[in-house]
C-alpha cells in the first residue's frame, strides 16, 4: 500500500462524510416540508486494490442517497388518504345542510305544521270567527315558508356540492398533468433513485389526486407513477389523460380514453365520491321534502273541498305549489285575502257555527298523509334520517381520519425528520470529518517527511 | 422492528388534530353554557328528534287546549246563567199557572197573570237569543243571527258545536234553541192562551206538560254543567301536562347547568394546558445541547 493510496483513502472518507452532513442537512432543512422522506447517504466499499500480493482497501464510494419511505405504507397512505377525504367531504357537506332542519331555535316545517294544526284547532271554539280562521291562514302561510325555506337551504347545498366538483376539476386535470410531467422526469434522470426530490414532488401529488379523486398509483419498473382513476389508467409514463365532468345534476365524472371519454362516475373516491355520496343523500331529503308538499297540501285540499266557505259555497283550496313543490308551498291568493273561505263547514246550510269540516281536518294530525305516516310524523322521521346520516358521517369520518392518521404517523415514524437523530448524525459524520482529515494530515505529512528525505 | 423517529411534522400533526379537537369540544361546551340546551342540530340526538317532535308537538297542543278550554269556560259558564234564568222563569210561570188554574180567580185575573207569563215568555226568548262575544249560543251552527223570532219561533239550526279540547276530547258549546227551550216556550204561549180563554181547566191542565218541560230544561242546564266541568278538567289537565312534557324534553335536550359548567372549567384547563405544552414541545432538540 502507497502513501497515495492512503491519501485516496483518506479523501473517499472525506467526500462520505461531507455527503452524510450533506443529507443531515437537507434532512434539517426538510424537517417541516410535507411529503419529505428523509433521506441517507449510501455509502459502499471500494473495491481492494491488489499492492504486491496485498489486498488493500480501496476508501469508501458514495452511491448517492436514498429516501427512507416504504412503498406499502405509502400505498396504503394513498388509499387511506382518499377514503379519509370522501367521507369528510360527505360529512362536510351533510353538515352543512342538516342546518336547515334544526328547529331547537327557530320552527322549521314540522313545528310550523303543529302549529297549523293546533290553530285549527283553536278555530273548533268559534268556526264563523273571522281572526281564527286567519290564524289558520297565516299558519298555512308560515308552513309553506317554513317548508320552502328548508327546501331552498337543501337546493343551495346541493348548489354547492356541484360548484365544488366543478372548481375542483381543473386541480385535478393540473395534478394528472404534473404527475405526468414528474413520470418523464423521473424517467429521464433514470429512477427513482436518482430523482429523489421529483419522487417526493409526485408522492405529494399522487395523494392530492388521491384525497380528490380517490386515484390510486402503481410504481413501474422504469420509475414512473402509473396512475388509476375510477378503475381507468390517467396517467401512463409521460402521458397523462383529462377529466371532465358532465352537464347532468348531479354531474357524472367522464375520462378521456382513445377517441371519446368513459364514465368514471360509480368508481370514484376521494372527496369527488364523498361529494356526489351526499348530493345522492341530499337528493333524497329534497324528494321528501316535495312528497311532503305535495300530499300534504292534497290532503288538505281535498278535505277542505268536502265542505263550505262562511257564504255557504263550496270549499276551494288553501294551499297552492308548483315546481318544486316544497319552494313554492303558499297559500291561495284568495284565501289569503278573505279567510271567509276557509270550507269549515259541513254542509251549505248549517250556518256560520258549522265546524263538521273543520273537526275532519283537525284530526288530519294524526291521518296517515305522506306515505303512511301523519304529516307531522313524516317530516320528523325526514329530521331523524338526517341527523342520523350525519351522525354517522361524523363516526365513519373521524374513523377514516384516523386511519389515515395512523397511517402518516406510521410513515413519519420511518421516513420523517427527526431532529435529535440528525443531530446525532450530524456528530458522528463530524466525527468521520474530522478522523478522515486526520489520515489525510497524517499522510501529507509523511509524504512531505519522504519529500524532505528525497530532497 | 420498524424505527420510530419523533419527527417535528408528526408533533405538529398530533397537537393541530388534539387542538383542533379541544376546540371543538370546547365550541359545544361553550354553546351548552350559553343556550342551556345540549341538542342544537339533528346529528346531536341521531334517533331522538322523533321522540322530541313529539314531545313539542305535544306541548305546543297542550297549550293550544288550555287556550281552548278558557275560551270555552266562559261559554259554558254564559249558557248556565242562561239556563237558570230559564229555569227561574218556569218556576215562576208554574207558580203562575197554579195561580191562574184557581176557581176563585175572574177574567181579569187570569189577563193579569196571561200578561206577566207573555213577559216570561218574552224573557225565555231573550234567554234563547243569548250572545256571548257576537256569538248565539242557542241557534245550533247559526251562530251569527238570533235564534228565536220575536214570536218565539226557532229559526237557528240542529247542528251542535264543538270546541275541542284534546285529541279525542270535544266539548259542545253551542245548543239548539229548539231543543233546549223550543218546549218551554210553547208551554208559556199555551199557557197565556189557556189564561185568556178563562178556562181554569185549561190552565190546570197545562200543569203536567209545563213540568216535563221544566225536568228538561233541568236536564238541559245538568248537561251544561257536566260540560263545564269536562272542560274545567280538559284545562286543568292540559296545565298539568306541560311542565311533564317540558321535563321530558328536557331530559332529552337540555343541558344540565352544573355539568355543562363543570365541563366548560375542565376543557378550557386542558386547551389551555395543552397549549402550554405545545409550545414546549418544538422547544428542544439535541442540537440545543450540542456546542
Amino acid at each position: 500500500m502507497s502513501l497515495l493510496d492512503a491519501l485516496k483513502i483518506g479523501s473517499s472518507a472525506i467526500r462520505a462524510a461531507n455527503a452524510g452532513i450533506d443529507a443531515s442537512a437537507n434532512n434539517v432543512a426538510n424537517a417541516l416540508t410535507p411529503g419529505y422522506g428523509r433521506r441517507v447517504a449510501t455509502c459502499v466499499s471500494a473495491n481492494s486494490v491488489n499492492r504486491a500480493g496485498l489486498w488493500v482497501g480501496g476508501g469508501v464510494v458514495v452511491t448517492g442517497f436514498q429516501r427512507t419511505t416504504d412503498g406499502l405504507l405509502g400505498a396504503r397512505q394513498v388509499s387511506a388518504a382518499g377514503a379519509s377525504a370522501a367521507s369528510t367531504a360527505y360529512r362536510n357537506a351533510l353538515q352543512s345542510t342538516e342546518i336547515w332542519f334544526d328547529e331547537t331555535q327557530v320552527n322549521g316545517p314540522t313545528l310550523a305544521t303543529a302549529a297549523f294544526f293546533e290553530a285549527l284547532d283553536a278555530s273548533t271554539v268559534d268556526p264563523a270567527d273571522i281572526g281564527l280562521r286567519t290564524a289558520v291562514v297565516n299558519t298555512a302561510a308560515d308552513l309553506g315558508a317554513k317548508l320552502a325555506t328548508t327546501a331552498l337551504g337543501v337546493t343551495a347545498g346541493l348548489d354547492a356540492i356541484e360548484a365544488d366538483l366543478a372548481a375542483s376539476l381543473p386541480q385535478v386535470n393540473d395534478l394528472l398533468d404534473q404527475i405526468g410531467a414528474l413520470n418523464l422526469a423521473v424517467m429521464q434522470a433514470g429512477g427513482i433513485n436518482s430523482a429523489l426530490d421529483l419522487v417526493d414532488a409526485r408522492d405529494t401529488a399522487m395523494r392530492s389526486l388521491a384525497e380528490l379523486t380517490g386515484a390510486v398509483g402503481s410504481l413501474e419498473a422504469d420509475g414512473s407513477l402509473s396512475v388509476y382513476l375510477g378503475g381507468h389508467c390517467a396517467v401512463s409514463g409521460g402521458c397523462p389523460r383529462t377529466a371532465s365532468l358532465s352537464d347532468a345534476s348531479p354531474p357524472g365524472v367522464r375520462l378521456s380514453v382513445d377517441g371519446g371519454t368513459v364514465d368514471i362516475t360509480a368508481n370514484l373516491g376521494g372527496s369527488w365520491s364523498g361529494l356526489l355520496a351526499a348530493h345522492a343523500e341530499q337528493t333524497t331529503w329534497l324528494t321528501d321534502l316535495d312528497a311532503f308538499a305535495v300530499q300534504f297540501a292534497t290532503a288538505v285540499n281535498d278535505q277542505l273541498a268536502l265542505g263550505f266557505d262562511l257564504n255557504g259555497v263550496a270549499g276551494g283550496p288553501l294551499f297552492t305549489f308548483g315546481t318544486p313543490p316544497s319552494s313554492t308551498l303558499s297559500v291561495v291568493a284568495a284565501v289569503d285575502d278573505d279567510p271567509a273561505l276557509l270550507a269549515f263547514a259541513g254542509s251549505s246550510t248549517a250556518g256560520p257555527g258549522d265546524g263538521v269540516n273543520l273537526a275532519a281536518l283537525g284530526v288530519m294530525d294524526t291521518a296517515a298523509l305522506v306515505d303512511g305516516l301523519p304529516p307531522g310524523d313524516f317530516l320528523a322521521s325526514l329530521t331523524n334520517r338526517v341527523g342520523s346520516e350525519v351522525a354517522a358521517a361524523e363516526i365513519d369520518a373521524d374513523s377514516d381520519f384516523t386511519a389515515l392518521a395512523d397511517l402518516d404517523a406510521l410513515q413519519l415514524g420511518l421516513s420523517g425528520v427527526d431532529l435529535d437523530e440528525e443531530a446525532a448524525q450530524l456528530v458522528v459524520w463530524q466525527a468521520a470529518y474530522q478522523a478522515a482529515a486526520q489520515i489525510v494530515t497524517a499522510t501529507q505529512e509523511s509524504l512531505d517527511a519522504l519529500f524532505r528525505i528525497v530532497a | 422492528m420498524m424505527p420510530v423517529r419523533h419527527s417535528p411534522l408528526l408533533r405538529l400533526a398530533e397537537v393541530t388534530t388534539r387542538l383542533s379537537n379541544l376546540q371543538s369540544r370546547l365550541g359545544d361546551a361553550q354553546l351548552s353554557v350559553l343556550t342551556g340546551q345540549k341538542v342544537h342540530r339533528p346529528s346531536d340526538a341521531p334517533g331522538g328528534w322523533s321522540r322530541l317532535f313529539a314531545l313539542q308537538r305535544a306541548m305546543d297542543g297542550a297549550t293550544q287546549y288550555k287556550a281552548n278550554a278558557d275560551l270555552a269556560l266562559p261559554i259554558l259558564d254564559t249558557a248556565d246563567q242562561a239556563l237558570a234564568s230559564a229555569v227561574d222563569t218556569m218556576i215562576r210561570a208554574n207558580e203562575l199557572a197554579v195561580q191562574g188554574a184557581s176557581e176563585v180567580l175572574n177574567v181579569e185575573d187570569r189577563a193579569s197573570i196571561a200578561d206577566e207569563v207573555d213577559a216570561l215568555l218574552e224573557q225565555l226568548v231573550a234567554v234563547g237569543n243569548t250572545e256571548f262575544a257576537g256569538r248565539f249560543l242557542f241557534g245550533g251552527t247559526e251562530t251569527r243571527s238570533p235564534p228565536f223570532d220575536i214570536s218565539g219561533a226557532y229559526v237557528g239550526n240542529a247542528d251542535l258545536p264543538e270546541t275541542r279540547l284534546s285529541e279525542n276530547g270535544w266539548v259542545q258549546t253551542g245548543w239548539s234553541g229548539g231543543d233546549v227551550l223550543g218546549s218551554s216556550i210553547a208551554e208559556l204561549s199555551a199557557l197565556s192562551v189557556a189564561l185568556r180563554s178563562g178556562d181554569a181547566a185549561e190552565v190546570s191542565g197545562r200543569l203536567d206538560s209545563m213540568a216535563v218541560s221544566f225536568d228538561g230544561l233541568v236536564a238541559w242546564q245538568v248537561d251544561v254543567g257536566v260540560a263545564w266541568q269536562r272542560a274545567e278538567d280538559a284545562g286543568i289537565a292540559a296545565l298539568n301536562l306541560g311542565p311533564v312534557l317540558q321535563a321530558q324534553i328536557d331530559t332529552l335536550a337540555a343541558a344540565e347547568p352544573t355539568a355543562a359548567l363543570a365541563e366548560l372549567s375542565a376543557l378550557q384547563v386542558a386547551y389551555e394546558t395543552a397549549l402550554a405544552v405545545s409550545g414546549t414541545v418544538f422547544d428542544r432538540s439535541l442540537f440545543d445541547f450540542l456546542k
